[in-house]
């Protein structure tokens, strides 16, 4: 049997009808579309299926979807305007924090909340907050060099000085590419 | 195909009133982080599901002169490892919430919630009972305070009956110059639950010698353990090495640990040895 | 990453997001017994289930049917559901294709399967005895071009498979050694843990099976594929969207028949999720024991090895002959050994099938050869860095199969490793001198390091075309995977290189089998290498015909001619020239396509192990610092230092992300990663509570990756995977270094080194 929730996804409220022990996982996937967040574990342990819930990070494969109702729902599609990115997004790309990138939305996810939290995390804080989250291909030294970045980044934008220690920020990825363009021809 | 009824009571009254209705296979879910997962798992298939997310009453934190810290069941574990009050008054109680599983659970797991279970390899019983913590159960005819020591029964096995839900946790303030620590050991993953957890709670008096000691391992057996008689070896005495050395080496031997991928008996014995040696002297520090 | 928005915005496309019209979900009912025969399969009631399609079972699979159901790589050993019996629990044995997961899931239960248990084997050793269950009988027929790389065996035993490789005369070589040392080492089985599941979507459409499929070998499931169907290779067509990780467990059929067979008998698109759970009981990496004999002179010159491995390749062989192949050739690791006799077997057992997982029966090898190396150093009372010195392959030595190494750079990486620990020969814990070990607490120091040689697979061939657009803009067409390696980025780089125009004007393909020329595989490390060179070639393929085009058109000799930033000019006349673009359309061409291919030769001799066993070798070496609580055993990995020699590196960055993967990731093969089996072949930890991977928190505070580079190497070397075999053995050495307790089989908890700190305690007191 299924009953009729309001969820409000992404900034927008919509009616759904849902199964009861269907999770939000399940919703924002079959019925959303909403692909960025994903299964890894089924039961809590990766944060792949990350998704902020007020604005705090919860595995979205562990809440039953008719709980989330009244709740404000944000998977990294709605992170950013369209067309944009946010500066974790930004900061990501640049440090080249994935591989395979199953778990990048979650990291995102959970880097946003951190940071909301704690505008100036220590490596040890960003390690703890994140441990949470499982990258299979370990990626986490970028992970945390983007997160340091990011932050600088979120809180020069909030008009506090960036943190003159941290490493100079890279360039867009085209630029990125181009760089590695000319290493190769160098080398030819 | 499951068909599970969802029940969102607005009060606690309305709450412990449905639960009263004779009904086969009903389960209560706060956060749900670990009911989700037996629902998935088919290892349980109630008929009703009864969630206590709208109780809002449930949710407070207080502190109360005299009675200590109040804890409403609903309160999320984050909550209660972030409240201003419960890290005013008790830095290790919140340090201990703050060890249990990852930041997303505790953004969803409840205090109550996590208590019910009564998962053996949770952090915060042990360090409950270290406290002297009681909990409020209430159903339809009335309320009632079950110490935490008396709370856990077995392997996900409480005290509560079927038509109970615990509301409250309380947990006094400790006595003035008195000192605690929670240590939890995990022999794989930082991600991993515990091997073993310890938790201390040590009251000294004014001459230095120990009023009261209170160590409790957890994650070791169904339930918490504490061994009285090597407790009370340190009543009246100071803490030396030798003597950290004797209690730590008697809760080794009298408790008889299970084995798990964890850490076989045998280890959890040595485990033990060391967090209790490792916790008194911790909490015997300043002296 | 070329793609790197659509990974940060969740918007990269995986297997796991295709959805068709009237897709089914797919569910699999698995044996809970480790070996049983099947007596009877009642699927009645799930069949008459509201919302179930169809069962699949082995009533599809009657000699009326025409369809074997048999597959495999090497040995035709498996089926789509089980047939006689079940040999392992977890083993498919019916499916299901629902409207819903929810119906699936109920309609398995539906499913009443009878079971006479049979008597089962688990332990490799043990289903080598004359009275061992059988877990294949007959024995399975191999796959006829396999037969030049695995020898066939007579059947009645369990032994799968048996590599030989014989190099010069090992019990001389004992005879003149001054010492012998025997240990025997292990590894358990593993698991893979990509984030992502096996997913797989199958349609047949237009007497056309398509699948989307998380596979890292896209031609090799197709191939097999139309073995089991019966059909032409264009009848199947298997596309390949990302991976969200593989690590070798995508690289053989998996869900690809059970969702065929689905929806042809439901005549509707079906799709197959794997749950966590059922990741674990598909396909892991081989529990392996090494015996290891090594003759030493006294002065430290290795004289002889021999080596007696086996494999545990569970109840399936999949590729395990391979794997014990590929680790018993690397055997006698990156040292000078005159008389090498290596045994490499792979044993049927009851147990979850194993498979590729990153290093590919490498890891098992260099975690007992290099333990070996510092336990001999230590009772010959030798330096380790340079007992590893003096034995090391340099250019001009021969390996042990026989061939001539050349670009050997082990000496360098030896000492980046050893100057990484700041390694003087006084930290070696049998050393006189005051030990540069820390002692804090009940912590203590330690530091060591491992060495690792790997083949690439060889012989191997990559195929790839460019087509050229007419406005000059590129299209590569390969098959190579994206798993996260950034496989579409270096190839768009090289590509654009080759050809001269900005990599913003260069897409890659997915593998789309219809589309995409043939590629071996995704895996061993060797597409920027292989794939590499096919796209070279084919841009070499492509210039020739642009500069036959142009000559024509500019009237001019191609010698003549000069090919730079997308343009043909007349050299000298820089006014004489034409884009690419103008030369497609002046043409009439419109479309130029350019092929090529690149082709490795090698192998082995089946008797000796004597012939090409790599086309060249991947070569790394890794420093490690630990500390360990001798209270609790507890290792912590405080700092791994992977080095590699690269050749030329296309990309540092995504060269880097490799190096920390591979050392994370055998940070966690170190530790605690470990598939546990209770009893009866029951494996207790299938979930990521029990089965634990490295977090954030459990990383060394650094890893210093580097890779060796020489100006002027043309060659590429990948580096997917050569970092991951040494960091177990660099842990063991350290643990070692640290507290003196020598763990030999995988991995390291801190219960075993607890336990061996407490049993040397007690000879100390005895």
């Amino acid at each position: 049997m299924k009953q009729i929730i309001k969820l409000r996804v992404n900034g927008s409220e919509d009616e759904t009808a849902v199964h009861s022990h269907h999770t939000l996982l399940e919703v924002l996937r079959a019925e959303y579309k909403l692909f960025g967040a994903r299964e890894g574990c089924g039961i809590g342990m990766c944060g792949a299926c990350t998704v902020l819930l007020d604005g705090r990070p919860v595995s979205s494969c562990l809440l039953l979807a008719a709980l989330a109702e009244g709740k404000e729902i944000v998977t990294i599609e709605g992170v950013s305007e369209p067309g944009k990115l946010h500066p974790i997004q930004q900061a990501f790309i640049d440090h080249n924090a994935f591989q395979c990138s199953y778990c990048t939305p979650g990291f995102i996810l959970s880097a946003k909340s951190l940071l909301a939290e704690n505008p100036d995390p220590t490596v040890e804080q960003i390690r703890h907050y994140l441990a949470g989250n499982l990258c299979r291909c370990g990626s986490y030294y970028k992970i945390q060099e983007a997160v340091l970045d990011a932050a600088a980044r979120l809180r020069s934008e909030a008009g506090a000085p960036p943190d003159p220690s941290l490493s100079p920020v890279i360039g867009g990825e085209a630029k990125q590419l181009n760089n590695f363009e000319n290493n190769w021809r160098d080398m030819k | 195909m499951p068909n599970i009824k969802l029940l969102q009571p607005g009060s606690l009254n309305e709450a412990v009133s449905l639960l009263s209705a004779p009904s086969d296979e009903m389960k209560i879910i706060s956060g749900g982080t670990a009911l989700v997962i037996m629902l998935k798992n088919r290892l349980i298939a109630p008929a009703t599901l009864l969630s206590l997310g709208r109780l809002a009453e449930l949710r407070s934190i207080q502190h109360e002169r005299g009675t200590g810290l109040r804890i409403g069941a609903l309160a999320t574990l984050r909550e209660a490892e972030l409240s201003p009050i419960i890290r005013e008054k008790n830095p290790t109680l919140a340090d201990t919430f703050a060890k249990v599983g990852n930041v997303r659970v505790r953004h969803a797991a409840t205090v109550g919630g996590n208590l019910s279970e009564a998962d053996y390899a949770s952090d915060p019983p042990c360090v409950l009972i270290a406290m002297g913590a009681r909990v409020k159960a209430r159903n339809a005819k009335g309320e009632r305070e079950i110490p935490l020591a008396n709370l856990f029964k077995g392997f996900y096995e409480t005290a509560l009956a079927s038509d109970e839900i615990l509301t409250e946790l309380i947990v006094p303030d400790l006595a003035p110059g008195s000192r605690s620590a929670y240590l939890k050991y995990v022999s794989r993953s930082s991600e991993d639950r515990p091997c073993v957890g310890m938790a201390a709670v040590l009251e000294t008096q004014a001459d230095g010698t120990c009023k009261e000691l209170r160590l409790v391992a957890g994650a070791v057996c169904e339930i918490p353990q504490e061994i009285t008689a090597a407790e009370e070896q340190a009543r009246g005495q100071r803490l030396t090495g030798p003597l950290i050395e004797k209690i730590a080496q008697a809760y080794a031997e009298a408790i008889e640990p299970l084995s798990d991928l964890r850490g076989s008996a045998w280890y959890r014995k040595q485990i033990i040895r060391v967090l209790a040696r490792r916790a008194i002297k911790q909490v015997s520090a300043a002296n | 990453m070329i793609d790197a928005q659509e990974r940060v915005t969740g918007r990269v496309n995986y297997a796991l997001n295709v959805e068709l019209p009237g897709m089914l979900q797919g569910k699999i009912l698995r044996s809970p017994l480790p070996h049983a025969r099947i007596v009877h399969i009642d699927t009645s009631a799930a069949e008459r289930m509201t919302g179930v399609a169809t069962v699949l079972t082995r009533g599809d699979f009657t000699p009326a049917s025409g369809y074997s159901a048999r597959y495999g790589r090497i040995f035709r050993d498996q089926s789509v559901v089980a047939l006689d019996k079940v040999r392992f629990v977890g083993e498919p044995v019916a499916a299901v294709a629902a409207l819903n997961d929810d119906i699936a899931e109920e309609a398995l239960a539906l499913i009443k399967v009878d079971y006479q248990e049979l008597p089962a084997v688990f332990d490799e050793a043990a289903a080598l005895k004359a009275d061992a269950p059988l877990v294949h009988e007959p024995r399975p027929e191999q796959q006829p071009i396999f037969s030049n790389l695995i020898q066939d065996l007579p059947g009645g035993g369990n032994l799968c498979s048996h590599f030989k490789l014989r190099r010069g005369e090992v019990e001389a070589g004992f005879r003149q050694s001054d010492f012998v040392y025997e240990d025997v080492f292990r590894s358990p089985a593993a698991q893979h843990v990509p984030l992502e599941p096996h997913v797989t979507v199958a349609q047949f459409f237009q007497n056309k099976l398509t699948l989307w499929t998380s596979t890292q070998m896209p031609h090799a499931v197709r191939s097999q594929m139309a073995e089991l169907l019966h059909l032409p290779l264009v009848r199947v067509r298997v596309i390949v969207e990302t991976l969200g990780g593989g690590f070798g467990s995508k690289g053989s059929l998996r869900l690809e028949p059970i969702a065929a067979f689905l929806a042809l008998k439901a005549n509707r698109p079906v799709k197959i999720v794997l749950r966590r759970e059922e990741e674990f009981v598909t396909v892991c990496k081989h529990p392996a024991t090494l015996r290891i004999k090594t003759g030493v002179m006294k002065d430290g010159t290795l004289a002889a090895r021999q080596v007696t491995a086996h494999f545990n390749t569970g109840a399936y062989s999949d590729v395990g002959p391979v794997v014990a192949r590929n680790g018993g050739s690397a055997m006698s690791g990156p040292y000078r050994i005159p008389h090498v006799w290596i045994d490499s077997f792979a044993v049927w057992t009851n147990l979850v099938p194993a498979g590729a997982l990153r290093g590919f029966g490498v890891p098992q090898a260099v975690w007992a050869y290099e333990s070996q190396m510092d336990m001999i150093a230590e009772r010959l009372g030798l330096d380790p860095v340079e007992f590893r010195r003096q034995n090391l392959l340099r250019d001009d030595d021969l390996f042990a199969t026989g061939e001539k190494l050349a670009d050997m750079h082990f000496e360098e990486l030896l000492d980046q490793a050893a100057a990484s620990l700041q390694w003087t020969a006084r930290d070696a814990r049998w050393s006189q001198g005051a030990r540069a070990t820390g002692k804090n607490g009940a912590a203590r120091r330690g530091k060591g390091l491992a060495l690792v040689i790997k083949a690439t697979i060889t012989p191997s061939t990559s195929a790839a075309a460019i087509k050229l657009n007419e406005d000059g803009s590129l299209n590569v067409l390969t098959s190579s995977v994206e798993c996260g390696q950034g496989a579409k980025t270096v190839l768009a780089q090289i590509a654009a290189a080759a050809m001269q125009v900005p990599v913003e004007r260069v897409s890659v393909s997915d593998p789309d089998t219809d589309l995409t020329p043939y590629d071996q595989q995704t895996s061993s490390s060797r597409t920027t290498f292989s794939m590499g060179g096919a796209v070279t070639k084919a841009a070499d393929d492509l210039q020739r015909q642009l500069l036959d085009h142009a000559a024509e058109l500019l009237e001019a000799s191609v010698k003549d001619l000069a090919l730079e930033n997308g343009r043909v000019t007349v050299r000298g006349t820089p006014k004489r020239s034409l884009s690419y673009g103008e030369i497609a359309l002046r043409s009439s061409q419109f479309n130029l396509i350019g092929r090529g291919a690149f082709t490795t030769r090698g192998g082995l001799d089946l008797e000796t192990g004597q012939g090409i066993g790599s086309v060249h070798w991947h070569q790394g070496a890794i420093g490690c610092e630990v500390e360990v609580d001798v209270e609790t055993g507890k290792v912590k990995v405080l700092h791994l230092s992977p080095r590699v020699f690269a050749g030329r590196v296309v990309n540092p960055r995504l060269c880097a992300l490799q190096l920390e993967g591979c050392a994370i990731f055998g940070l966690g093969q170190g530790l605690f990663e470990e598939m546990s089996y209770g009893d009866n072949g029951q494996l207790i930890n299938t979930n990521l509570a029990d089965y634990n991977i490295p977090s954030f928190e459990d990383i060394p505070q650094t890893v210093k990756s580097a890779m060796l580079e020489h100006a002027g190497s043309e060659d590429i070397h990948g580096v997917g995977e050569t970092l991951l075999p040494p960091v177990m053995a660099a842990i063991g050495n350290a643990v070692y270094n640290a507290v003196g307790a020598r763990i030999r089989d995988l991995p390291l908890t801190a219960e075993k080194v607890l336990r061996e700190l407490d049993r040397l305690a007690r000879a100390q007191g005895a």
